[in-house]
């Protein structure tokens, strides 16, 4: 029903569409629902009416809808992960400050407020999708630690610079969900700062 | 009883569900906690609950003013301090922020905040904006006479940003260190007013002379 008045979405039954199209068209759905208010939020009555596919076939495809949460942050992830390599892919620019520009590049996207809406439930909960969040933060770290280690941070401290820099970014995400007069300036200026972590100060 | 003796009560009453509340919201965040959970750990009725705060919504925006407050004072305390300004001095505050029991509500219901509408929402941006100003006030002298050009205002959100980052990262790391996070924020950051304009290369020493430099 929801997907009906959208052209970009076929209103096609379960039937009609290949098992491929039908699976990434939940997780679209439901990646769409948990952008805007949380995990929590995106049920499987919503995601159903989202999506224009049948209930059954979320079983089928996921198991659970919990598997079909960890499907969406996984793949959230490893989106912002390649925003983020792309942004440093040549050495003679990789920085802080750039990976800061592609942090900021995808904060309105779906999965860049994938990664903002589902902290509440990470903060909440032990479960597969704390897991899932977990292991996709810990690529991004490495891609900024690679960034620390370019411009001089030994190993151990630059797996710190790393983290700290993507705990910031998330950080500064949350509160410009909260607030959006906090301008993009913010992120930037995280972004210079890191860059003076190298060997010169 | 005696109408003196009756609204003293009262008023313990009071102040015992907000402890209460204090504390299982920075324990288990704004979902979790029920007012049955308040009512049980404060030892009062749940009706009692009711007769004080009319709604959950009215006790935790009750509860949240209350640690904005307490962190608000802990900020102002700071830039009343006679010790020389510097961003190592700020994060310290802001680390003792995040290990106290107001400090550890805000943080915690943050991420749950900005996923509803209302006056608990308008209440966090509020009080986000007031840290924000707070911050900025405290760090201006520093920014200023460093040179580099940023607005006290944009440095200090973003200093603020990165120490809640630090504190934040516990939430998705259980071996994260928040005392090693805040100073590789302490460092990035004091190093960026340290940095002198193109032209111009000093030695210089550890991080920390530069922070307190």
């Amino acid at each position: 029903m929801a997907g009906a008045g959208q052209a970009r979405r076929a209103p096609a039954t379960s039937r009609q569409l290949s098992a491929a199209a039908t699976r990434r068209a939940l997780i679209d759905a439901a990646a769409e629902l948990i952008a805007e208010r949380g995990p929590a939020a995106a049920s499987v009555t919503a995601i159903t009416e989202h999506s224009g596919v049948s209930r059954g076939l979320i079983g089928w495809h996921f198991g659970s809808k919990d598997q079909l949460v960890v499907e969406v942050v996984e793949r959230s992830m490893s989106e912002i992960e390649s925003a983020l390599r792309r942004s440093v892919a040549n050495p003679s620019t990789a920085s802080f400050a750039a990976l800061s520009g592609a942090f900021g590049a995808t904060a309105g996207s779906v999965s860049g407020r994938v990664l903002v809406t589902t902290l509440a439930h990470v903060l909440g909960h032990r479960d597969n999708v704390a897991a899932a969040y977990a292991r996709g933060v810990s690529r991004l770290v490495d891609v900024a630690a690679g960034v620390a280690a370019s411009s001089g941070v030994a190993e151990p401290e630059a797996a710190l610079v790393g983290s700290t820099f993507v705990a910031s970014m998330l950080s500064c995400g949350l509160q410009r969900a909260l607030d959006p007069e906090l301008g993009s300036r913010v992120g930037w200026a995280i972004g210079q700062a890191f860059d003076h972590c190298g060997g010169e100060p | 009883m005696s109408p003196a003796r009756r609204a003293e009560m009262s008023a313990e009453n009071r102040a015992r569900i907000v402890s209460a509340a204090t504390e299982l919201l920075a324990e288990q965040g704004l979902r979790a906690t029920t007012v049955h959970a308040v009512a049980g750990l404060a030892g009062i009725s749940h009706t009692s609950v009711g007769w004080h705060f009319s709604s959950k919504d009215g006790l935790v925006c009750a509860v949240t003013e209350a640690a904005f407050e307490a962190v608000f004072a802990r900020f102002a305390a700071l830039a009343n301090d006679d010790a020389p300004r510097t961003v190592a001095r700020f994060l310290e505050a802001h680390r003792d922020i995040t290990a106290s029991t107001p400090g550890r509500v805000f943080a915690r219901i943050l991420p749950e905040v900005v996923l509803r509408e209302g006056r608990l929402r308008e209440i966090y941006i509020d009080g986000y904006r007031r840290i924000r100003e707070l911050a900025a006030a405290y760090l201006e002298p520093v920014v200023l006479a460093s040179g580099t050009g940023v607005d006290a205002g944009t440095f200090a959100a973003a200093l603020f940003a990165s120490g809640a980052g630090a504190n934040l990262a516990r939430g998705f790391d259980p071996g994260w260190s928040r005392r090693s996070g805040f100073a590789v924020a302490g460092q990035a950051f004091s190093r960026m007013l340290a940095d002198e304009p193109a032209g111009s290369s000093e030695a210089t020493g550890s991080p920390e002379t530069v922070a307190d430099g």
